[in-house]
C-alpha cells in the first residue's frame, strides 16, 4: 500500500501528524532553554555571566547548560520570528507560576518554538535518503525517520536541543561517506558546539580513516572546531561552571565498582574502553560498520548511565541505518528502545509522563507520577535496575549482531 | 507501512490517552493559588491559622507552597481542620519530602457536606525549631475572597492577606474531571483565535500541495 502513496503525499502526512502534537504537548524544558534564549534579543551576549548575575532578579533561576551556539540560534530563531510570537511572548517565558499555560497564545508559542526542530526533522529524513543503496532502501530509511514514534514523541512532546547535533552528526557522516573528510570533521566539532555528547563517537570514528595522518588531522579539526565555538566563553567562571561539568561527563563516572585504595572501576569506561580497542585492532571498517559502532558507543552510555529521556534521539538515525542493513535487528532494537523509553517514564518526574498533557489542561498536573503509583506496588528503583541492566544487556547484543559481517536478512 | 500505520495510531493513542487520565483526576481545584509574595516560618509553638470558607462539597485537599531552605528540614508539619472547636482531619507530611518552594497537598478523606461552610487551617511543626523550620508561602492579594483571617502564634497577622493556598474538592460525578479538561481546553484554544485560523491555515495550504502537481519538484530531492 505504502507504494501507491506518493513520496509527496508521506511527507505531507509526516508532517500533519506532528502538527497534531507539537502545539499541545509540554515539557518544561522547552520554557526554560527559551527563556534563556529571549536575553539575545536585549543585546545580552555571555548568558552565562548574565544569568549568574541577575539570578535573584529573574523568575526563572535556572542556568544555561548548553553551549554558546545553542543560546545564539535559539535567540536567533525567537528574533526573526518576532512578529509571529507577538508582544506577549518573552512575558509568557518568563512567567514562573503554574499559570503560564492557562494563557492566550500558549499553542502558538510552542508550535512556533518547535518549528525549527520540524524544519531539522525534515533535514534529517533528506540526508538519510542518502545512505540508501537502491530506490526501495532509500523510502525504507525515509519512512522510518518520518514514521517511527520514537522520534515523534521525542523531538515533539520532549523537544529538546539535542536534533541540533543530531543533524550535524548525520551530515558528518554523510560527508565521510562522501570520502569529504576534511569536511566531516568540521560538522563532528559543529555537533559538539551544540553539545558535547558527540565528541564521544571521535576515537570510534578514527580507525575508520585511512591513515595516522588522515586521523591526526580529523582529530584536530573535531576539537578545534569545537573550541573555537567556545573560547570566547572559556574566561567566563560562570560559563565553565554551567557548561563544562555536564549531566553526561559526569555520570559517565558514577557508575562504578569499588577495588580498595580509593580507586574504582568505572563501567561505562569499561565497555568502552573495550569497544574502542576492539574497533582498533579490526582490519579497516566499512561506514556501516563505523555506524553501528557509533550506535553502540550511545547504547553503552544510556545502557549504563542515568540519563534524560531526550537523549535516546542520538541513536535514533543511527538505528534507521543499521536496520536499513540488518532488517533481523528490528524486534531487538525496538524492545531495547522500549525498556529505555520505560525508564525516564518511572522516574519520579510528573513532567515526563502526565504533566506532558499539562498544556492541553493544567488539571493532568493533579495526577501522581508513575512513579508514585508503582510504589504502592512495588519497589520502582528495582523496576528501573532491572531494565536498565536489561537495556545494557540487549544494547550489547545489537552491537554483536549489527557488526557481524553479513548479508540482511 | 507499519511505522506509517505505527505513527498514525501514536498520535491518535496520545489524544486518547488524555480521555482516559481524565479519571485518574480525582481532586479538582476550587480556585487557582494566589500569588505568593512572602514566607512565614512554622516551628515549635508558632502555630498558623487560616479562616477558609469551602467552595464545594467533599473538600478534599489544602495546597500551600512551602519553603524548605537548603532542605534542611526533615520534620513533621501537620495540618489540622478544624471545624469550630472540632478537629476534624489531620494530616501529616514530613520535610524530608518537601523541595525548596515546592506545592504540597495535604490530602484527606473527603468532607461531604462543606460547601459553603467555615473552616480554620492549622499549621503546626512542634517538634521542628527555628534553626530547620519549614516556611508557608503568604499572599498579598486582596481579592482573595476565599480566605478569611490569618492568625500567626493566635495573632492576627495584618502584614500579609492570607496562606497561599488553593483547596480541592472531589467530583460527584466521574465525568466531571473529563468535562472540566475538554472545557479548559477549548476556552485555551479560543483565547487564540489567530492560532487557530494560521494552524487550518497550515493543514489547508498542505492539502493543497497534496492536490496540485506544482510543488511536485521539490519532493523528488527526497527520492
Amino acid at each position: 500500500m505504502m507504494e501507491k502513496i506518493s513520496l509527496k503525499w508521506i511527507i505531507i502526512i509526516a508532517i500533519l501528524l506532528r502538527l497534531f502534537i507539537a502545539p499541545f504537548f509540554y515539557h518544561p524544558d522547552i520554557k526554560t532553554y527559551n527563556f534563556q534564549a529571549s536575553f539575545l534579543k536585549q543585546g545580552v551576549f555571555d548568558i552565562y555571566s548574565y544569568l549568574a548575575e541577575h539570578k535573584n532578579e529573574l523568575p526563572l533561576k535556572e542556568e544555561f547548560v548548553y553551549f554558546p551556539i545553542t543560546y545564539f540560534i535559539l535567540g536567533g530563531w525567537q528574533f526573526i520570528m518576532q512578529p509571529f510570537f507577538g508582544s506577549n511572548f518573552d512575558a509568557w517565558l518568563g512567567n514562573a507560576s503554574q499559570t503560564f499555560l492557562q494563557e492566550a497564545g500558549t499553542y502558538r508559542y510552542l508550535l512556533l518554538m518547535k518549528l525549527p526542530y520540524l524544519i531539522i526533522d525534515l533535514l534529517i529524513a533528506f540526508l538519510l535518503v542518502k545512505f540508501g543503496k537502491d530506490a526501495i532502501q532509500k523510502r525504507n530509511l525515509l519512512l522510518f525517520w518520518l514514521f517511527n514514534p520514537l522520534s515523534l514523541i521525542l523531538i515533539y512532546i520532549y523537544s529538546n536541543v539535542d536534533i541540533y547535533p543530531v543533524l550535524f552528526i548525520i551530515l558528518s557522516i554523510l560527508m565521510m561517506k562522501k570520502e569529504r573528510l576534511l569536511l566531516s570533521a568540521f560538522l563532528l566539532g559543529v555537533a559538539a558546539a551544540f553539545k558535547a555528547f558527540p565528541l564521544l563517537l571521535l576515537p570510534f570514528i578514527l580507525p575508520y580513516l585511512k591513515n595516522t595522518k588522515t586521523k591526526i588531522l580529523y582529530s584536530i579539526i573535531s576539537f578545534a572546531t569545537f573550541l573555537l565555538s567556545i573560547a570566547p566563553f572559556l574566561p567566563s567562571e560562570a560559563f565553565r561552571n554551567a557548561t563544562l561539568v555536564s549531566g553526561l561527563t559526569t555520570r559517565l563516572f558514577f557508575n562504578n565498582i569499588h577495588i580498595g585504595f580509593g580507586e574504582y572501576l568505572m563501567v561505562p569506561i569499561i565497555l568502552l574502553a573495550g569497544l574502542f580497542y576492539w574497533n582498533w585492532q579490526t582490519k579497516r571498517l566499512d561506514l556501516s560498520q563505523m555506524i553501528a559502532v557509533c550506535l553502540l558507543v550511545f547504547l553503552i552510555v544510556f545502557g549504563s548511565i542515568h540519563y534524560h529521556i531526550q537523549w535516546l534521539l542520538w541513536v535514533m538515525p543511527l538505528v534507521a541505518l543499521v536496520l536499513v542493513q540488518k532488517n533481523k535487528l528490528t524486534f531487538l532494537v525496538w524492545s531495547v528502545l522500549f525498556f529505555a523509553v520505560l525508564i525516564p517514564i518511572l522516574y519520579a518526574d510528573l513532567a515526563v509522563s502526565f504533566g506532558t498533557y499539562s498544556a492541553i489542561s493544567s488539571l493532568f498536573l493533579l495526577l501522581p507520577t508513575i512513579f508514585t503509583m508503582v510504589e504502592k506496588v512495588y519497589d520502582p528503583y528495582v523496576i528501573q535496575s532491572v531494565l536498565h541492566s536489561v537495556v545494557l544487556g540487549g544494547s550489547l547484543i545489537i552491537g554483536y549482531e549489527a557488526l557481524k559481517k553479513g548479508e540482511n536478512e | 507501512m507499519k511505522y506509517f500505520w505505527t505513527a498514525i495510531g501514536l498520535v491518535l493513542i496520545l489524544w486518547l490517552s488524555g480521555i482516559i487520565f481524565s479519571f485518574g483526576v480525582i481532586r479538582l481545584p476550587d480556585f487557582v493559588q494566589p500569588s505568593l509574595d512572602a514566607t512565614v516560618p512554622v516551628h515549635g509553638g508558632q502555630r498558623i491559622k487560616q479562616e477558609f470558607i469551602s467552595q464545594h462539597n467533599n473538600l478534599s485537599s489544602i495546597g500551600i507552597s512551602i519553603q524548605n531552605r537548603w532542605l534542611r528540614n526533615k520534620k513533621d508539619i501537620i495540618l489540622t481542620i478544624w471545624e469550630g472547636t472540632t478537629p476534624i482531619r489531620t494530616v501529616t507530611e514530613n520535610g524530608l519530602y518537601i523541595q525548596d518552594g515546592k506545592f504540597v497537598r495535604f490530602d484527606f478523606m473527603p468532607i461531604p457536606d462543606s460547601e459553603n461552610k467555615k473552616y480554620v487551617l492549622e499549621f503546626a511543626a512542634p517538634s521542628a525549631t527555628e534553626a530547620d523550620s519549614l516556611e508557608i508561602f503568604l499572599t498579598k492579594e486582596q481579592n482573595f475572597s476565599q480566605a478569611g483571617t490569618l492568625l500567626v502564634s493566635e495573632l492576627p497577622y495584618t502584614e500579609y492577606r492570607a496562606i497561599g493556598f488553593t483547596s480541592f474538592h472531589k467530583p460527584e460525578a466521574k465525568l466531571t474531571a473529563l468535562q472540566m479538561i475538554l472545557s479548559d481546553f477549548m476556552q485555551r484554544l479560543g483565547k487564540d483565535v489567530g492560532f487557530i485560523i494560521g494552524f487550518i491555515g497550515i493543514i489547508a495550504v498542505l492539502l493543497f500541495i497534496g492536490k496540485t502537481k506544482k510543488f511536485d519538484k521539490y519532493f523528488e530531492k527526497f527520492n
